[in-house]
């Protein structure tokens, strides 16, 4: 039962990423960067590494879902994150059987995981006509900000999240 | 770890073929929100609503300290406003009891600028930041319907584009296109009002885009206010939109257009109002009735015009 609690998490996450965004000061919030809250990614992030060993098909799925819900709550147009997100928590799973698990190489894992979302969702949304960004200038303005925001709050999270992740897996 | 051998591969391409179909899907859907939708937009706006709410507390009692800072001078302003201001108020009461017997007169109760107003919260934004897209406290269950206009206490900031039981979404007009465009005009007091469209919204000069229709050939100049007119069906008439800033042909050279700088601040949006409007949304088989009816009182002015003319 505990593993119900990880949901109610990224239900939290998805919830608090538009008051958070809303919660900005006009000044950076409207500046010509660009900063996006991409907590669901990175909670999952640090679910893939300290959880669901055995089972790594589960946080894709949660990926897709909260991808979808994200669609539904905060664009009109479904299914974009729901690919981005389960597409990155797959290269997560990749990664993590290749690299040490210790904070720097979190880190490294989420800037990795965060490109990847980061560019699905530019080409797709250039794609369908809503965003006109090129891709030098989604570089600068949009994936660095957003790097360095959801590295710091990955940080923040890292020692609760794992503590709460080994909390979960002592009984299954 | 087979799945990752054989199966990624196949799960990928299932995965783009439910996104080039959920696209699909939601670009062609046009009515309201499935009720998977709105279960899950409720919760996810009830959880931000109880948490948004002890949030602003917060930062409004900080906001509060600086604002006691500036009291006195402000306090000295309005003191000399308020004098001119019960003037006013006494005027309006008397214009619009007026009004309101001239109404009765002519049988006509319901005027295009009448509305009622539903207070509301703005609880969350989205994070993608092309989507220009707010959420407020209010939906369907406190009057809300897709469409609705919705104003700040300064003018217009955007249209209900979608609504949920607790909550409802708001396109603002920074993100307008074609497809929802407002009827507006701009006043003038002689009566030769000139009528426009505005389009969309260019975002290198942050300016609305209103391409004026009418062909009287009347010339708009900058400054000008542009207010919206109930012609578009679902806005009552007279919502503030802004002030024309710059006029310049269009590419054709057939139409002009008019660079309308919002009256709203877009930027900073914490409460906003509603607008149903009282006069009922026209849909497309009450336009012809009532297109007729219109005739009909053209025939009757004209006969008697005629009839006093003899």
């Amino acid at each position: 039962m505990r593993h119900a609690i990880i949901p109610i998490i990224l239900l939290f996450m998805l919830a608090f990423e538009g008051v958070a965004i809303e919660l900005l000061p006009p000044s950076i919030k409207f500046a010509d960067i660009y900063i996006i809250p991409q907590w669901i990614l990175m909670f999952l992030i640090l679910v893939t590494t300290y959880s669901y060993m055995n089972n790594p098909i589960i946080p894709i799925i949660y990926g897709a879902v909260f991808g979808l819900m994200t669609d539904i709550v905060y664009t009109s147009i479904l299914g974009v994150y729901m690919f981005a997100l389960g597409l990155s928590v797959y290269v997560a799973q990749l990664l993590n059987r290749m690299f040490q698990t210790n904070l720097i190489m979190i880190m490294l894992i989420a800037t990795i995981c965060l490109f990847v979302l980061e560019t699905v969702l530019v080409l797709i949304y250039s794609f369908l006509g809503i965003s006109t960004l090129p891709f030098g200038q989604f570089f600068i303005y949009r994936f660095l900000p957003t790097w360095i925001a959801n590295l710091f709050f990955i940080a923040l999270i890292y020692y609760p999240a794992k503590k709460l992740l080994a909390w979960i897996n002592v009984k299954k | 770890m087979s799945f990752f051998k054989r199966k990624s591969l196949f799960v990928i391409l299932i995965g783009i073929i439910l996104l080039v179909s959920l696209v699909g899907y939601s670009f062609t859907k046009k009515d309201d929100l499935s009720t998977a939708e709105k279960f899950i937009l409720d919760s996810v706006g009830w959880l931000q609503n109880i948490t948004f709410q002890p949030i602003t507390f917060v930062t409004n009692f900080f906001g509060n300290i600086d604002d006691i800072k500036q009291t006195y001078e402000e306090n000295k302003i309005l003191r000399n406003k308020l004098v001119e201001y019960k003037t006013l108020v006494y005027e309006v009461q008397e214009l619009k009891k007026e009004n309101e017997s001239l109404r009765q007169i002519i049988d006509l109760i319901d005027s295009p600028r009448d509305y009622d107003a539903i207070l509301a919260t703005v609880i969350a934004r989205s994070p993608e930041r092309w989507f220009e897209q707010i959420i407020i406290n209010q939906g369907s269950l406190h009057g809300i319907e897709k469409n609705m206009a919705v104003i700040t206490g300064e003018g217009l900031i955007g249209q209900v584009s979608s609504v949920s039981n607790l909550t409802s979404t708001v396109q603002l007009i920074s993100n307008f296109d074609q497809l929802n465009r407002i009827s507006a005009y701009v006043p003038r007091s002689k009566g030769d009002n000139v009528f426009g469209l505005v389009e969309g919204y260019d975002h290198k000069r942050e300016m609305l885009i209103f391409r004026i229709i009418d062909e009287s050939g009347a010339k708009v100049k900058e400054d000008e206010i542009v207010v919206s007119s109930s012609l578009g069906g679902y806005f009552p008439s007279g919502l503030m939109i802004g002030t024309i800033k710059e006029v310049t042909p269009d590419q054709y050279g057939l139409t002009k257009i008019a660079y309308v700088e919002p009256a709203a601040n877009l930027k900073e949006i914490n409460e906003v109002i509603v607008v149903n409007r009282k006069l009922d949304v026209i849909s497309d088989e009450q336009e012809i009735g009532e297109s007729e009816d219109i005739e009909e009182i053209d025939e009757n002015e004209r006969i008697e015009q005629e009839g006093e003319n003899e």
